[in-house]
């Protein structure tokens, strides 16, 4: 049941209108029993995986909130990590770490057969443990305490409109919510109307109808293509990840709001940040602020001295880069990501010295920065995106040194144009405007008006035969 | 402020407002369907076509298939070949609306041309091997907006369309013309705002076809023809006779074996055209369609091995099938 399915939709409107009349502690009910038939439509054999280890977590949380002792605290919190992070680390990561060590050992002599388990990956894994990561460390710090029903805290671990693919909610944030009364205002449908609609947008309309151009360029032997084309295939997929990604998070907001709840945003114009620390502030929101939080600041953060926040920001980089997958394209990703970061922490410390910080700060010096960004953002997708680094580098090397322009590449420049800019524009006007809800204040008629439009276009878009979304894989 | 503040109570109104654009489409779509594509005319076309070969006299011939068919085969040059051959009269129809399918295929034939009083003596059914066997996925759009209706669901569901989705896709696009042309309309718009999107978008299906067929390939050694075995079935109740032609194409195809034993099963002819002499590669405009002298070349072979094969059978698939 994808988001972008008839059949979610059928389900959701069949949910949303018994949770309509029920009484809140139904309503926790009926949200966890959806969640688990949400879960088991994509694979229900990996549910009793969810349940153990909700139940696990949930009898960790008690003991943790319980014990007094400081180094009792710590046992049950190392444990904590342990079932985790290894039930993550089995399914995710076993398989590939098994391959390579034995591919180096090899390399050096050794005549070793890697054994791997080829388990294959429980949908919504990385994003349910790290929320539940997440819970278990504010006990820990005393940020919260644990509910005192076990349904409750199966709800937080299994509500379906984040399971899937986030937004990894805080236990601070989303249990309450899930604890006290929820009220659904007038404001909270206009809201979630503008989540609903602008998400499907993004998803069906913008990244699956630019996802058959990327597969083309991106499948096709990188020497047969022509710069240009490879920079299209470049720049078509930082749109087609950008939109797929944040269309899926905009629904979930969407369909959580009118159930009542609050989801934090996860995507706020990632591509108009002019600085890389700016862009993780804006991209994949819950997840930089996840791995800021338990990770970058625990590892001393920026108050160890520059060396040690430069190696904290290439550590938590990398570590953000194997999170995505286990293949070495994302952990060169991350790199680059890190390296990015410690480029401009050293550019920033050097302008700061120079006193020549304020020459950007104006408008084109902005705007520049913003440009130049983005490229590498786009370079960073290309990694991410490519089979090899082989790939990505016979790529990057003829989008830079060869011109000549094709039929595909001029098929490519409209089609992406003709996707793409209406979105652009439409998010330079949210942006400048500085309020992110802005069109869901707009009058009815306006917003009934483009709502229409936005409806025919999800139809006539809808590709033959609807494509997952990215971040699934993860 | 103000300006920018809605009032959120209006939301239904909202509701409304979209419902009111949408509908409003939907109409305008409906009206001018014939006008959104040369396919989608030519399937409004369907009816007409098979009662007028009903109603006429002779052998009664159809062509049926998709782009292969409607690029590769030149109904003119057989018709011609045919009387040559003393066949008196001849009647052909060539049904080919694009990216068709087996699945299409019978319900076309069951819903335009069983219900007919005189339906077609004899088949010709052009083909790719992925076309016709049971593990090709539908288009459950395509099926519900131009070949079948929602009577029709159960057998779908008995012929493999089981996914939640599918019968979902299939009962939205029984109800909304907007959401099961959206091929078509897409199409069109596309190819008006964008250059080389034609040749592009042929490319991007090849590219897709052969992923899938590629994965596929991995975890499926297996076919079946179960679907053509019943429209084989389905022509013979009404004492008609199926030739199914497998295509030529750039890429040679295998020929599985079941489809070999199917068509043999159900005394149904298989015409191998995958190597015709005469055709290079010079005469294919993609990895599949031919051009006109590569249709031509087609057409004269598939004319002289249908002569032989109407002059051949001891017995004539219906009574006014020609006498040798």
């Amino acid at each position: 049941m994808k988001f972008n399915s008839i059949e979610f939709w059928l389900f959701f409107g069949v949910i949303i209108l018994i949770y309509r009349f029920l009484p809140k502690m139904f309503q926790n009910r009926l949200l966890l029993v959806a969640g688990y038939v949400f879960y088991s439509s994509w694979d229900w054999r990996f549910l009793p995986l969810l349940w153990i280890s909700t139940v696990v977590d949930f009898i960790l949380a008690r003991n943790l909130h319980r014990s007094t002792e400081h180094s009792t605290r710590v046992v049950v919190l190392a444990g904590s990590l342990v079932v985790n992070l290894g039930v993550l680390g089995l399914f995710k990561y076993y398989d590939f770490f098994a391959v390579e060590i034995v591919r180096i050992t090899n390399y050096l002599g050794a005549d070793l057969a890697a054994s791997t388990f080829g388990l294959g990956l429980p949908v919504g894994i990385s994003f349910y443990t790290l929320q539940k990561l997440g819970y278990l460390l504010d006990i820990y710090y005393s940020r919260n305490e644990p509910p005192a029903n076990i349904f409750d805290f199966a709800l937080y671990t299994c509500f379906f409109p984040i399971i899937l693919s986030g937004p990894i909610e805080r236990s601070t944030h989303l249990m309450p919510q899930i604890l006290a009364t929820r009220t659904i205002k007038q404001s909270d449908i206009s809201e979630a109307l503008y989540h609903v609609f602008s998400g499907l947008f993004r998803k069906v309309v913008l990244a699956d109808n630019l996802a058959p151009i990327v597969n083309l360029i991106f499948s096709t032997d990188p020497r047969a293509l022509s710069g240009p084309e490879c920079l299209a295939g470049m720049y078509l997929y930082t749109f087609q990840i950008y939109f797929d990604f944040s269309g899926y998070s905009h629904i979930a907001q969407g369909i959580a709001k009118l159930m009542g709840f609050d989801v934090m945003w996860n995507f706020k114009m990632p591509y108009f940040a002019s600085t890389p620390s700016e862009f993780w502030n804006r991209w994949h929101i819950s997840l930089s602020s996840w791995i800021r939080d338990y990770i970058y600041i625990p590892l001393g953060g920026n108050r160890l001295g520059k060396i040690r926040t430069l190696i904290n920001l290439t550590i938590t980089m990398l570590l953000v880069g194997l999170w995505h997958g286990a293949a070495w394209n994302f952990v060169v990703w991350g790199m680059f990501h890190g390296c990015l970061l410690v480029a401009y922490r050293l550019i920033e410390l050097w302008a700061y010295k120079r006193n020549t910080a304020s020459i950007s700060a104006n408008g084109i010096g902005n705007c520049l920065k913003v440009f130049l960004l983005f490229n590498l953002i786009a370079v960073g997708w290309l990694l991410f995106r490519s089979d090899s680094i082989l790939q990505a580098s016979v790529m990057l090397w003829r989008g830079l040194t060869d011109y000549g322009t094709t039929n595909l590449f001029y098929y490519s420049l409209v089609s992406g144009a003709v996707y793409v800019l209406p979105m652009i524009i439409f998010e330079a006007w949210i942006f400048l405007s500085g309020d992110v809800l802005i069109f869901s204040r707009k009058k009815w008629y306006v917003q009934g008006s483009v709502y229409g439009l936005v409806t025919i276009c999800l139809m006539i878009f809808q590709p033959v035969g609807s494509n997952e979304f990215i971040y699934f894989r993860f | 402020m103000s300006s920018f503040t809605s009032d959120s109570e209006n939301h239904w109104m909202t509701v409304v407002m979209i419902l009111a654009i949408v509908l409003a489409a939907e109409v305008t779509l409906r009206a001018s369907m014939p006008f959104v594509s040369g396919s989608l005319k030519h399937i409004k076309e369907i009816p007409c076509a098979a009662e007028k070969l009903s109603k006429s006299d002779g052998l009664r011939i159809l062509f049926l298939g998709n782009s292969m068919i409607n690029n590769g085969v030149d109904v003119k040059i057989i018709r011609e070949k045919l009387e040559n051959k003393s066949m008196s009269i001849i009647n052909v129809v060539k049904i080919n609306p694009d990216g068709t399918d087996l699945w299409d295929w019978y319900f076309l034939y069951k819903n335009y041309f069983l219900i007919q009083s005189n339906p077609p003596d004899l088949i010709v059914l052009g083909f790719r091997s992925d076309f016709v066997d049971d593990q090709r996925q539908p288009n459950p759009s395509r099926l519900a907006a131009n070949f079948s209706g929602l009577r029709d669901l159960p057998e779908l569901i008995d012929f493999g369309m089981t996914g939640r989705s599918d019968i979902a896709e299939y009962l939205y696009a029984s109800s909304i013309c907007l959401y099961a042309h959206r091929e078509a309309i897409r199409n069109r718009l596309m190819d008006w705002m964008v250059p080389y999107y034609r040749e592009n978008t042929s490319k991007i299906g090849t590219n897709a076809w052969k992923a899938k067929s590629e994965a596929w390939g991995e975890v499926q050694e297996e076919h079946s023809y179960r679907r053509l075995e019943s429209l084989l079935r389905l022509v013979r109740s009404k004492c008609g006779m199926v030739v199914l032609v497998a295509m030529p194409t750039r890429n040679k195809y295998a020929l599985k074996k079941e489809i070999l034993l199917t068509t043999e099963k159900s005394n149904a002819v298989l015409m191998d055209l995958r190597d015709v002499r005469g055709l290079s590669e010079a005469n294919f405009i993609d990895a599949v369609h031919l051009n006109a002298a590569g249709a031509e070349v087609l057409s004269q072979e598939l004319g002289e091995r249908l002569t032989y094969i109407l002059f051949s059978i001891g017995n004539a698939p219906r009574d006014n099938l020609p006498a040798r």
